[in-house]
């Protein structure tokens, strides 16, 4: 793999929860995105951008704005299931931001202009939504971003598909991302509709220990020196964490949930009072990740009370007002109660 | 995309049967399923396709141009065939097969009108226009705002789905999601089975429903149920009819009896209940579907059952421990006093709150904002290269080549271009400037300041109001809270503000003043409400006679043409009636925190808002 010049995944120093959450969403796409909050400085732009390097290989249709998995006919777009001489090369996954200033036709994508003034054809321009098929979308500060263009997010991030109807063009297709989200707390709250998309969540703080501090300051400081060097020094921990994230994903279809577990989180669920059911199916989702993180075939108690903290915290609230934040003693102690429960 | 299987979707059986009793009568208008995030709703009304595949599904993604709606210009026919023809618009495309809208309490005003099967006028109204039939599923989450009240009788049925409390069925649907999630296939095949019995007693019903007859006894059921519902006209009973003759054509019987009539009262008079009540009373919370539960409303003393209302558990502390000000004294005798009981909040408000169209006046400066939505195009000279709607000035360019049958490439002219019409965002700004001095901490008097305070903040949430926070106390004035449109801040900040010290009016005023001035120049064109909630003793000023210069400094506010509102809250037999003088020299109207109720202080602020548009 060419080492571009981004910062290393592995030069980040602490900031483990981020960095698990971050590595269970390429793990298992299906998770449901992460929502990192924390104060600026703490690193949150620079690991979601240093994901991008840890990307593992993956087979997608040549020429194909989707970037089509080639073996799955039933998440295809249109245009590739037709296409009977449709070419798979190898590709990766990638990050795909979201700019400050997208418009609505930037994003879900809309007539063709050029062709319509060149041609007088009516087609379809794919907008970020089709690039990030398959990929992760990255939007940065998510609370400050307009209403309707979370509107649009929400949908194709929760179904999977991309409908356009705008400008005399119908058109849709597949839009199955992971959405990661960076926001600071004080300038603005996200609405519940949206906080409950993410499928796990993060609180970061700043480090807090002198050393760490110091450590944080010195290899930024190198970094910027000579970026190529430093990067050098983490080309095999690099190496290594991305061979390890492949191995989990591939052994994640291997994993199976036992019952117990089911019934604990829909316990866990329950007593903490989250709601709709996004929670339960998240936290046996991330169980499952976490598993298959640590080569194993079945999840256990830890894997679920870890998973829970993800998973739970932003879920809490029932009312506009009501605190998102639940204390992680708390909800450890809910799963073993849940699960000692038979 | 392949939808997810109805016959595989867990529990929610009143919603189940609602997509049902839709699916049988072609004459159906429409399903709400409503409830909150994760419940299952867009899921579930998707799921409906695998029931009845033979009708066509038509989806309404979230920001659709109303344009697109309706019949529009089809491009290539023009530059090709250099015919002026109407391409079908989503409307027409949908005709006779089902529409999909999620999140449809929060579609714009013309896309309701449209959906309502009403063709909004240039004046404004909006009359009934021929327009193709299509049953229309949609889902909503209450507490992220109102049904626009026109649409609320193209849903006959409206369920409310809560999330399973069964462990075995919460179980079984995060089997059943992982399953879907791994091998689509595997799941369908699993309710292969089911899913066709379900689509054959579908036909069935269809087949009989012709010959379901309705007794008279029906009828009048029919009739007192929504009488006793308050429903407005007659469409809710005719809902109701329709509704049981599909579930007894479902059920196999000819005769529409009492109990069908009941069940189907549940599904059809929820939505519509109190539709009449403007203003001053709240409408109650969506019932679950459950027929005693519903009937016992009825025929009950209607007891709001007050979801929202927050815990008002801190007990007052007594806290006598000085607090610090920024000059260095201390107040004494602070006291913290708990958010009081508010008027219940509700979740489910009526749609007047419509504030886009709510005065009918269009505002000048709407098509020259310089951000926003862009929901639309008028001719003109545009000022910068942003302000070009590009694709309307190429469709008019089409049209006017086309018919001159000239060739492509395309030449776009000058008079050809279309600019942008945006429409800024339409919440407002709330400066809330709040006494906080001792006299406030009296009796309980703080304790319902910040309930009329916390149900406002409640509508501010809805409507993405921005709100921020002054307090003046002691020797000045101090911005607790910047305008945020996290209004859970200032639902924290309100929680925690002490009183105590003298009344520093005019201080307050003149930062109110200020703050409401750098707001108007940083954003011209949100409106900025100030409410003042004081009784308007001023006992401190920096210089001169207290309340003269608190006269002067509301003088001020006058002259500057801010739009506020004043709240009075003096109590005591004793009324000196200062606030009331206040609001006179401020140009305000008045209101008594006694008399005050959460939807006349909403009313108050929307009304000055308008004025401010």
């Amino acid at each position: 793999m060419t080492q571009l010049e981004g910062y290393p995944f592995t030069a980040i120093v602490g900031q483990e929860q981020m960095k698990l959450a971050l590595i269970l969403n390429v793990i298992d796409p299906q998770l449901g995105g992460v929502l990192i909050r924390g104060e600026k400085g703490t690193a949150k732009s620079t690991a979601v951008r240093a994901l991008a390097h840890l990307m593992p290989a993956r087979q997608q249709v040549q020429n194909c704005p989707y970037s089509c998995d080639p073996t799955n006919e039933d998440t295809m777009c249109e245009a590739c299931r037709q296409n009977s001489d449709r070419t798979s090369i190898e590709g990766h996954m990638r990050v795909v931001d979201l700019p400050v200033g997208a418009t609505e036709d930037r994003l879900v994508g809309t007539l063709d202009i050029e062709q319509a003034l060149r041609t007088g054809k009516k087609q379809f321009e794919p907008g970020i939504l089709a690039q990030a098929n398959r990929n992760i979308l990255y939007v940065d500060e998510v609370n400050l971003l307009e209403d309707h263009l979370v509107d649009l997010l929400l949908d194709a991030a929760a179904m999977g598909v991309n409908t356009v109807e705008r400008e005399g063009v119908s058109h849709s297709h597949p839009a199955h991302f992971a959405l990661v989200g960076t926001m600071n707390p004080e300038e603005g709250e996200l609405r519940p509709q949206l906080l409950d998309r993410f499928g796990l969540v993060v609180d970061v703080l700043g480090e807090h220990d002198l050393e760490s501090r110091v450590e944080v300051v010195r290899r930024r400081l190198a970094y910027e020196a000579d970026p190529q060097a430093f990067a050098r020094q983490y080309t095999v921990s690099q190496q290594q964490l991305a061979g390890r994230i492949a191995a989990a994903r591939c052994r994640l279809s291997k994993v199976q949930c036992p019952q117990e577990l089911l019934l604990a989180a829909a316990r866990v669920s329950l007593a903490l009072g989250v709601e709709g059911h996004r929670a339960d199916i998240g936290m046996i989702r991330a169980a499952q990740a976490l598993a298959a993180w640590e080569g194993k075939d079945r999840p256990d108690i830890v894997h679920l009370q870890q998973a829970a903290q993800f998973v739970l915290p932003h879920r809490m609230r029932r009312d506009p007002f009501e605190q998102g934040v639940l204390p992680a003693s708390q909800i450890a102690e809910t799963v073993c109660q849940a699960l000692d429960q038979k | 995309m392949i939808p997810y299987p109805y016959a595989a979707v867990v529990g929610q059986q009143a919603a189940k049967k609602a997509l049902l009793i839709a699916l049988v009568d072609p004459a159906m208008g429409g399903v709400l399923l409503a409830g909150c995030p994760g419940v299952g709703k867009s899921l579930l009304a998707r799921s409906a396709q695998t029931i009845c595949p033979q009708r066509r599904w038509t989806e309404l993604p979230p920001g659709t141009p109303p344009s697109q709606l309706s019949d529009h210009i089809d491009l290539e026919a023009i530059l090709h065939r250099h015919t002026h023809r109407q391409a079908a618009g989503l409307l027409q495309r949908a005709a006779d097969g089902i529409l999909y809208a999620d999140a449809i309490n929060l579609l714009g005003p013309s896309t309701n009108t449209l959906l309502a099967g009403l063709q909004p006028q240039p004046t404004g109204e909006a009359v009934p226009s021929v327009s193709p039939s299509f049953l229309l599923i949609a889902t909503m989450d209450p507490s992220a705002g109102g049904l626009d009240p026109q649409l609320l009788d193209r849903f006959d049925l409206y369920v409310e789905m809560q999330p399973e409390h069964d462990l075995r069925l919460r179980t079984q649907i995060v089997q059943h999601a992982l399953l879907w999630g791994q091998n689509r296939r595997q799941l369908i095949e699993r309710f292969a089975g089911e899913t066709s019995a379900l689509i054959e007693q579908i036909s069935r019903a269809q087949q009989r429903l012709p010959q379901v007859e309705v007794t008279d006894h029906a009828l009048a059921l029919a009739g007192t149920l929504a009488q006793q519902a308050q429903c407005a006209g007659n469409r809710a009973e005719i809902a109701t009819i329709r509704v049981a003759r599909a579930l007894a054509a479902l059920a196999g019987h000819r005769l529409v009896s009492a109990p069908m009539v009941r069940e189907a009262a549940g599904y059809t008079l929820p939505h519509r209940l109190r539709q009449e009540q403007k203003q001053g009373t709240t409408p109650p919370i969506p019932l679950p579907n459950t027929e005693e539960n519903f009937l016992d409303t009825l025929s009950s003393d209607h007891s709001i059952p007050q979801k929202n209302v927050p815990a008002s558990a801190d007990s007052p502390k007594d806290d006598h421990t000085p607090f610090p000000t920024p000059d260095g004294s201390t107040l004494s005798k602070e006291r913290i006093s708990p958010i009081g009981a508010a008027p219940p909040a509700t979740n489910w408000l009526p749609a007047q709150w419509s504030r886009a169209g709510r005065s009918g006046k269009h505002r000048s400066n709407a098509g020259t904002a310089q951000w926003g939505r862009c929901v639309g195009s008028f001719a003109g000279r545009p000022s910068c290269p942003s302000d070009v709607a590009l694709i309307p000035t190429v469709l008019h360019s089409a049209v006017r080549q086309g018919l001159q049958h000239a060739g492509l490439p395309l030449q776009v002219q000058s008079q050809d271009l279309r600019l942008k019409l945006r429409r800024p965002k339409t919440g407002i700004n709330i400066l809330l400037a709040v006494d906080a001095s001792a006299s406030m901490g009296a009796g309980q008097r703080m304790v319902a300041v910040k309930g009329a305070i916390y149900s406002l903040l409640c509508e501010a949430y809805q409507k993405r109001d921005q709100v921020s926070l002054l307090i003046f106390r002691g020797t000045d004035a101090q911005v607790l809270l910047p305008f945020t449109s996290s209004v859970e801040r200032a639902q924290r900040q309100l929680k925690t503000l002490p009183t105590g010290g003298k009344t520093p009016l005019a201080t307050g005023l003149h930062r109110a003043r200020q703050i409401v001035l750098a707001t108007r120049a940083r954003d011209p064109s949100t409106p900025v409400v100030l409410v003042l909630l004081s009784d308007g003793r001023a006992t401190s000023a920096p210089q001169g006679d207290p309340l003269t210069a608190a006269f002067s400094a509301a003088d001020q506010i006058a002259a500057e043409k801010i739009s506020a509102v004043v709240i009075d809250t003096e109590q005591g037999v004793l009324r000196l009636g200062l606030a009331a003088e206040i609001a006179r020299h401020m140009n305000a109207p008045l209101l008594d925190l006694g008399q005050l109720q959460a939807t006349n202080l909403k009313q108050a602020v929307q009304k000055i808002a308008d004025l401010d548009r």
